[in-house]
């Protein structure tokens, strides 16, 4: 509520100290806490000078401003880089059920505020070599490796908070035995897409990519991840 | 305004009660509509934002949603085929000057092969130069219809393409191909002599079966900006289009026109490795993602 003096005068009476200290001193209740919301003109009055400057925190890469927030993270072609989904970790080619961890591929984000959604997007290349061991006609992504996009609200603290990738961001690089296409050859694939959580939480995101394979190694050789959420 | 008002007695002079009234009572009208000139630069921060404010005009995204259709379903060439049908729960308002940001993915298995046997393969002819293309149409209320920058598959966009009997080939301009996707088709065929065709064959393979026929993601982004001044279109819902088998070509008249035409006339029926109901596409995992951001 906007300030209202407490003490009107009257025309041919003597000013009384007391009263005019208590308008003064409404006043400055006012100033000091007593602005509320109401106050505010109902004109769109905000410029772009009156936002204050956005924050940027190296260590989660993200960028906070008044709006929203947004982070990207990214591993351009290095091919002396490859982080992999293989096999190897967990010693069997077949029947393999298990999310892993695809290292390098993580990101976080710390949403400050409550926001109205979370927006995606993502990308990865990979190659998956031909191999001798490779028996055909097996189910979907087997042999081969299934890679999924993980968007998990919070910290991952183990192998759970692995295994529920979302469906509709994958792609299966799955491989050939090398009398199909030679030995030597490899699948290379590109990937994209996107994924959206309405209403998310303020809270912590970790964002990346996990796999199951029933390869030696498919080589991840890009990846990128753009992050925006928006508190208004 | 809110300015606070100024009130200076002279020395020397009387003060009077209307004029220290004054000075109260404008400071409380000036407080009653605090604007630019009562906040310092910089003085808005997230706190005082408020984020489920019921006055909407300041929202920046207006809109958010995610739709995904995880059915599978295999589509032949020769016609425009609709991939899945989203119809938005809450109907997507873009006023003029609204953004409105879209983003879809399929996941796509081609299916093209003269080949029962995959190590022929390495026998085979391969064509390229073809692909299937996906676009988005909208209903904003009188059923679905191009959305603006996209248009269909029609006969009348340039006069002249025609097959070789003279019937015209359905096209679409790609100056109006906003929304589409296009994903590169290859055909093969067995290596015989020139001039000479087997007829295309669709082998249906589950798995392995094939080397061509590996299911893979396609994404696509576009943005649209409602034009100022327009009126405010009110999207109740969007359907993803498929159309095969298609080839680039270009304006016959000679305005330097690309186009979009499609494989299946009789004009090719000397090179049946393109075209026809022989090459299908399967398409499942759709989704489909709106974002409507204020102007600002």
């Amino acid at each position: 509520m906007s300030y209202t003096p407490p003490n009107t005068f009257v025309a041919g009476t003597v000013v009384q100290a007391n009263l005019l200290q208590q308008n003064l001193q409404e006043m400055q209740e006012y100033a000091n806490g007593g602005v509320v919301a109401g106050d505010l003109s109902t004109s769109p009055w905000v410029e772009q000078q009156h936002i204050v400057r956005p924050s940027y925190e190296s260590a989660t890469r993200t960028f906070t401003a008044v709006s929203g927030v947004s982070s990207a993270a990214g591993r351009g072609k290095f091919l002396g880089r490859y982080t992999y989904v293989q096999r190897a970790t967990s010693t069997r080619n077949e029947d393999v059920s298990v999310w892993q961890f695809i290292p390098g591929t993580f990101s976080r984000i710390e949403l400050p505020r409550i926001p109205k959604a979370l927006f995606i997007q993502f990308s990865f290349s990979g190659t998956t070599p031909s191999d001798a061991t490779v028996a055909t006609g097996t189910d979907y992504g087997f042999p081969g490796s299934d890679v999924r996009m993980l968007v998990y609200p919070g910290e991952i603290v183990d192998g759970s908070s692995l295994q529920s990738p979302d469906l509709l961001t994958e792609h299966l690089l799955q491989a050939e035995d090398d009398g199909d296409i030679g030995a030597g050859v490899g699948r290379r694939d590109h990937q994209s897409g996107f994924h959206m959580i309405a209403n998310p939480g303020n809270r912590l995101f970790s964002i990346g990519l996990v796999g199951k394979s029933t390869m030696p190694n498919t080589r991840i050789w890009r990846w990128s991840v753009a992050i925006e959420s928006w508190m208004v | 305004m809110s300015s606070l008002p100024t009130y200076n007695a002279e020395p020397g002079t009387t003060v009077d009660a209307a004029s220290v009234n004054n000075l109260f009572t404008g400071v409380g009208t000036a407080t009653s509509s605090l604007d630019a000139s009562n906040v310092r630069a910089q003085g808005v921060d997230v706190g005082q934002v408020e984020v489920n404010s019921a006055l909407n005009a300041g929202i920046v995204t207006r809109y958010a949603s995610q739709d995904d259709n995880t059915a599978s379903a295999t589509y032949a060439s020769t016609a425009d085929r609709v991939v899945a049908t989203f119809t938005l729960g809450t109907a997507m308002d873009i006023r003029p000057g609204d953004v409105w940001r879209c983003y879809y993915s399929v996941r796509i298995t081609d299916q093209n092969s003269s080949v029962t046997n995959e190590a022929d393969l390495e026998t085979m002819t391969k064509r390229v130069g073809a692909g299937w293309i996906f676009w988005l149409e909208w209903d904003i209320g009188s059923g679905y219809e191009s959305i603006p920058g996209q248009e269909d598959f029609s006969t009348s966009h340039y006069s002249g393409v025609n097959d070789d009997a003279g019937n015209p080939v359905p096209h679409m301009p790609t100056n109006e191909t906003l929304t589409s996707m296009v994903f590169p088709h290859v055909s093969v065929a067995e290596k015989v002599p020139v001039g000479t065709y087997q007829t295309h064959q669709y082998v249906g393979t589950t798995g392995l079966g094939s080397a061509f026929n590996r299911s893979m993601r396609r994404s696509r982004a576009f943005h649209y900006r409602r034009p100022v001044p327009s009126t405010t279109v009110s999207v109740a819902g969007i359907r993803i289009m498929v159309r095969g088998v298609v080839s680039l070509g270009r304006d016959p008249s000679g305005s330097g026109d690309g186009l979009l035409f499609v494989r299946d006339t009789a004009m090719y029926g000397t090179d049946p490795t393109f075209g026809g109901a022989s090459d299908t596409i399967t398409v499942d995992n759709k989704r489909l993602i709106n974002i409507v951001q204020a102007e600002q």
